[in-house]
């Protein structure tokens, strides 16, 4: 069974036609029956039953409830939910019980969402497949034998296996929209500052972004609406004025210019993926869209400077994993050095370890400017000639990722090439825009991601415009 | 060809990142981020010179508030439960200089 819209899930809750509780226990339902999947770490059976059965008591006693009153949902591992196990899928933090929540959880709870479940992931969001997750590999809801993408794998298949009817997920280089793309379904990454990181398990902090998997536009813009906004507990969120709304604005084709970004459609992607968003491109200009070709030459560089950037700023944020105030803790060390090496060392994944390995050694002593400051100033260029573009186009298109989903263990001889899964989704991270991952097609079976990306805080115009465009190029 | 990074800079990089690697670990790495800092050299041969690095995106700098207390209503207790060694409520290390 595939779950009506967000509205129409809200309105069947209020009307008494369904239940929250019985929204729970269908998704609670749903996802024992995936389990073959591994989308999934942990449920919240009782508290999601609990807070199911207040949101229906609320409604008979005419009590004010929220707008996703009793719509159930998934979240990444790396969301901090209140007395409830947090892992980022890594070892060390097994059994870490966060004593507070994440902002973004704050305001879908207020508002009547009732979390279900915690998703599958690669260990802190490192990775494109799911498979470097310390615990197990999602697989993919079209072939189980491929990847479901990553970081946010599980939440990417919990949305397509139709668990629930939406989830949440992370977004540092192209988290959210790769695995959207695998898994066919649309993942937006909103603009860096417009939600809240308040209590999610940081990466890259300069590139991180939190955003929605979910089966249409509207719906991901309805849950953008509620997490979205300025919250004093993260300084880097954007002021109010910039918030997501809920209602749809309608756009006149006519007056749209999107570009076609060149480089993204080279040689190197696969043809038939290539093939499947010139289709949707010929059916952008039949509804009347302006849509004229682009180059970005300063693109090349993006995956160079993410490489960069994203270690070095996890090797910071992961030194935090000490041993001595939260996570797994060597217990025979005989003195402090000892208690930091074996925490670490015992407690870290490979992939960890390899970023941060690059990331300390592209901050180190003598390397500091080559590697560091020459990446943020490219960065720089990167963001002008954007800017540039964005002077004569409203929106920017073209693939998600060069190919469909791939096998699983396919790519893990060589860390370099797995990297560059990412090549066309980093560089939104590094400018700081919005971009969405939809689903236009389908090559050899597996789905096709068309990317769309706006300028910095035009996240409102993006998201109308996709939902506009939907019911004509979208599976 | 040497390769960008020896095994001798792995060493060196895991002493600082707080790591203990072993002798296979140690020539893996040396592959691995060899190959990654190869990847990255391209960034040398672009003109920067007129370019400032970027410190924020979103064009946000230096958010500020009132220095003043705020109460979230969190027992200490609780915050403390994740902890691996607790003393009258505080986080006990071993001891630091010896």
């Amino acid at each position: 069974m595939s779950w009506p819209k967000i509205d129409d899930i809200v309105s069947a809750v209020l009307s008494g036609e369904n239940s929250a509780l019985l929204n729970v226990q269908l998704a609670l339902d749903n996802i024992q029956k995936n389990s073959q999947y591994n989308a999934i770490i942990s449920t919240l059976d009782k508290e999601a039953l609990d807070k199911a059965n207040k949101i229906d008591q609320d409604i008979k006693a005419n009590k004010k409830v929220g707008i996703l009153a009793g719509v159930p949902f998934i979240a990444k591992d790396n969301f901090l939910v209140f007395d409830v196990q947090t892992t980022a899928a890594s070892n060390i933090l097994k059994g870490f019980y966060a004593p507070y929540q994440a902002s973004a959880i704050n305001r879908l709870e207020d508002e009547g969402a009732i979390c279900v479940a915690k998703a599958n992931m690669d260990a802190f969001a490192h990775g494109s497949s799911t498979e470097n997750s310390d615990f197990f590999i999602t697989k993919n809801p079209h072939d189980i034998n491929r990847v479901a993408g990553g970081s946010s794998g599980g939440s990417a298949a919990s949305v397509a296996l139709d668990l629930v009817p939406f989830s949440l997920g992370t977004d540092t280089g192209g988290s959210i929209r790769q695995p959207a793309s695998f898994c066919g379904v649309v993942g937006f990454k909103p603009s860096y500052g417009m939600v809240s990181r308040s209590g999610v398990v940081a990466m890259g902090s300069s590139l991180d972004t939190i955003g929605t998997f979910t089966k249409n536009v509207s719906d991901s813009k309805r849950v953008s609406s509620v997490i979205s906004g300025n919250d004093p507990l993260d300084s880097t969120t954007l002021p109010d004025q910039y918030r997501i709304t809920s209602n749809l604005e309608k756009i006149d084709f006519k007056s749209i210019k999107v570009g076609i970004i060149k480089e993204y459609l080279s040689d190197n992607i696969n043809p038939k993926v290539k093939e499947t968003i010139l289709s949707s491109i010929a059916k952008l200009k039949f509804l009347g869209v302006n849509v004229q070709e682009v180059s970005i030459p300063s693109l090349d560089l993006a995956l160079a400077v993410y490489y960069v950037l994203c270690p070095a700023e996890i090797a910071s944020n992961l030194s935090r994993y000490d041993g001595q105030r939260f996570g797994y803790s060597y217990p025979d060390a005989q003195n402090l050095d000892e208690s930091y090496l074996k925490s670490r060392t015992n407690g870290f994944g490979d992939e960890a370890k390899t970023r941060i390995m690059i990331g300390t050694y592209v901050l180190s002593s003598g390397y500091y400017d080559a590697y560091y400051k020459k990446a943020q100033t490219v960065r720089t260029k990167l963001i002008n000639d954007f800017n540039q573009v964005f002077n004569s186009y409203d929106f920017l298109l073209g693939p998600t990722v060069p190919d469909t989903a791939f096998k699983i263990g396919e790519k893990s001889n060589s860390k370099l090439e797995m990297y560059l899964n990412d090549i066309m989704t980093v560089a939104a991270n590094l400018v700081g825009i919005p971009a969405i991952s939809m689903p236009v097609g389908m090559v050899d079976n597996l789905p096709v991601g068309l990317q769309i990306m706006a300028p910095i805080t035009k996240d409102n115009q993006l998201l109308d415009f996709c939902n506009q465009i939907e019911d004509e190029i979208c599976l | 060809m040497d390769k960008a990074i020896t095994k001798e800079d792995v060493i060196k990089i895991a002493k600082l990142a707080k790591l203990e690697l072993t002798k296979d670990e140690i020539s893996k790495y040396s592959e691995e981020l060899s190959e990654i800092i190869e990847y990255v050299q391209k960034l040398n041969s672009v003109d920067t010179s007129n370019l400032d690095p970027t410190i924020s995106v979103n064009g946000l700098n230096n958010i500020t508030r009132e220095d003043q207390r705020i109460e979230y209503g969190y027992d200490p207790k609780s915050l403390l439960e994740n902890v691996p060694k607790v003393k009258d409520n505080f986080i006990q290390v071993k001891r630091v200089i010896e």
